[in-house]
């Protein structure tokens, strides 16, 4: 067993081969779950029960929906752009899974293991706008190209703030490369000539170090996966259902699911960047050099992805959704000049502390 | 030359530039000119320049191509309402001029003394003297902050005018 996780956190074609199939079917079974994870405190927000019926706590339900998806009619109606229509529902699912592979979800886990890994995160996070241009464009309805339009204009607002947020990250960590920013997380830094240890090893993760940042960079990554507030391409009371309106069975399931594993990408990179990553105040070099280790590491790495992603539910059923003056206003004129205070600061500190 | 991320990368850029200018809907050509660039971009990463592979995907098919496709989807450009080319005289001479263009590019390149060291990193190497550089974001900056200050500088306040004059264009009186 020790062999098989040696060998797989090596740097081999096959053992990323392998990587990939256990990252790529985790990452939607993960899905399943976080879609019924959502109803279920949806209900409990709103103090109704939510789905039960299926299996235990209905945690059957995402799969029977699924079945349900794939049973369907598959239309496709005749207004449309054919070529662009088919190509959208797998544009929105494929970039946000090329993140996933960006992501050190253990020691020497990842994946890709590449000097530029944020960088490449939102090179391929960027390309997920084509596939709500693209759907909404290509459905060739007023509904869904005003979301579409809506849509792309949010993303391209939002992403400047989301690279500039994360950028304050890598002027404290001097490295764009993942797997660094978690281990000098957890490298335990001094004050006072003493090394923290333990819990005390909190003040060690970014979130304590860049706290402006990470709450722009949790609010631009909402606006990024369009979850409420900012779930305005596809604003149901004004839009029927926006830029997959025309969209059926399957193919509608597909902008489903790329919509929840951008959600997991976001997640996962804001674990990896701000809440320390696999690392746990040392708690993770337990079993040290066992595959053990390994597996409390992902475990580690889970849960607090966990923690983060119900904060996006948990948003999702507090705050209304904004109007779209205040969408541009929020996203120009208050979070782009915040963000690039805070990166002053940040670039002044740490230029002083040197 | 040798290398198959070469082939791969020059394959899915050449053939989508191909599209890109072939296509009569205009949606279309943009989703094949981000191709090309998704195509060089590979063709970046042969190089060993990681870095600009990953700010070429980020900046140009992920940033530069949506304004494209956001404008263009907006005009609703349909393929009948296009400028149609009804001289095919015109037809001839555009496609001599870009065979011709094509072919001096080839035949300089061949002759050059660089084609036969070919574009792997090791024979980049070997041109510049032993060390492989790499095109990481730190190799990068050095020259970029340090040799290469006051052009980077330039090109800044450059671009700044561009967006001040774009604004300033299109901004109505108040």
């Amino acid at each position: 067993m020790d062999g098989v996780m040696n060998w797989l956190t090596q740097d081999r074609v096959g053992s990323a081969l392998v990587k990939v199939l256990l990252v790529g079917n985790v990452a939607p079974m993960l899905v399943a779950f976080l879609v019924w994870l959502e109803r279920r405190v949806a209900a409990w927000a709103q103090d109704r029960m939510g789905p039960n019926r299926v299996g235990p706590f209905g945690l059957l339900q995402s799969f029977a929906d699924l079945i349900k998806f794939l049973l369907k009619e598959d239309v496709l109606p005749g207004h449309v752009n054919k070529a662009m229509y088919l190509v959208a529902p797998c544009l929105a699912v494929i970039p946000p899974l090329v993140v996933l592979a960006l992501v050190p979800f253990a020691d020497r886990f990842a994946i890709a293991d590449v000097d530029t890994g944020i960088l490449a995160a939102f090179a391929f996070s960027g390309i997920g706008v084509y596939a709500i241009a693209l759907g909404g464009w290509a459905s060739n309805s007023k509904y869904a190209l005003i979301g579409a339009v809506r849509a792309s204009a949010q993303l391209i607002s939002y992403e400047i703030c989301l690279g500039l947020a994360a950028l304050g990250v890598f002027i404290v960590a001097g490295t764009l490369r993942l797997e660094d920013v978690v281990k000098m997380q957890a490298d335990g830094f001094t004050i006072h000539g003493e090394t923290l240890h333990g819990i005390s090893k909190f003040f060690d993760w970014n979130i304590v170090k860049q706290p402006i940042g990470a709450i722009i960079f949790l609010i631009a990554a909402f606006a990024e996966t369009n979850r409420t507030p900012f779930d305005l391409p596809e604003a149901e009371s004004e839009l029927a259902a926006g830029y997959h309106t025309e969209f059926s069975s399957m193919k509608f399931a597909l902008f489903f699911l790329g919509e929840y594993v951008a959600i997991v990408a976001m997640s996962s990179l804001f674990t990896t960047l701000y809440l320390g990553g696999w690392t746990l105040f040392g708690v993770e070099n337990a079993f040290e050099g066992t595959t053990a280790q390994t597996l409390l590491q992902i475990l580690i790495f889970l849960a607090k992805t966990m923690c983060v992603i119900f904060t996006f539910i948990w948003v999702r059923w507090t705050v209304p959704r904004f109007r779209y003056d205040q969408l541009m206003d929020l996203g120009w004129k208050r979070l782009m000049p915040a963000t690039l205070a805070w990166l002053a600061a940040t670039a002044c500190v740490v230029a002083f502390l040197k | 030359m040798d290398s198959p991320t070469f082939w791969v990368g020059g394959l899915i850029a050449v053939t989508a530039a191909m599209m890109t200018v072939t296509r009569r809907n205009a949606v279309a050509s943009v989703m094949w000119l981000v191709a090309a660039f998704v195509g060089m971009s590979v063709l970046f990463l042969g190089m060993n320049a990681g870095f600009i592979a990953v700010i070429q995907v980020l900046v140009y098919a992920g940033a530069i191509m949506v304004l494209f496709l956001f404008v263009i989807m907006l005009l609703n450009l349909s393929p009948a309402g296009l400028l149609r080319i009804d001289r095919p005289r015109m037809k001839v001479f555009a496609l001599a001029a870009s065979v011709g263009v094509v072919a001096i590019i080839i035949a300089t390149a061949i002759r050059s003394s660089e084609w036969s060291i070919g574009g792997t990193p090791e024979a980049i190497a070997k041109r510049s003297g032993g060390t492989i550089i790499e095109g990481n974001a730190l190799a990068l900056s050095d020259r970029l902050f340090d040799q290469h200050l006051l052009p980077f500088e330039v090109t800044s306040v450059l671009l700044l005018v561009a967006i001040i004059g774009a604004v300033a264009l299109t901004k109505k009186k108040v």
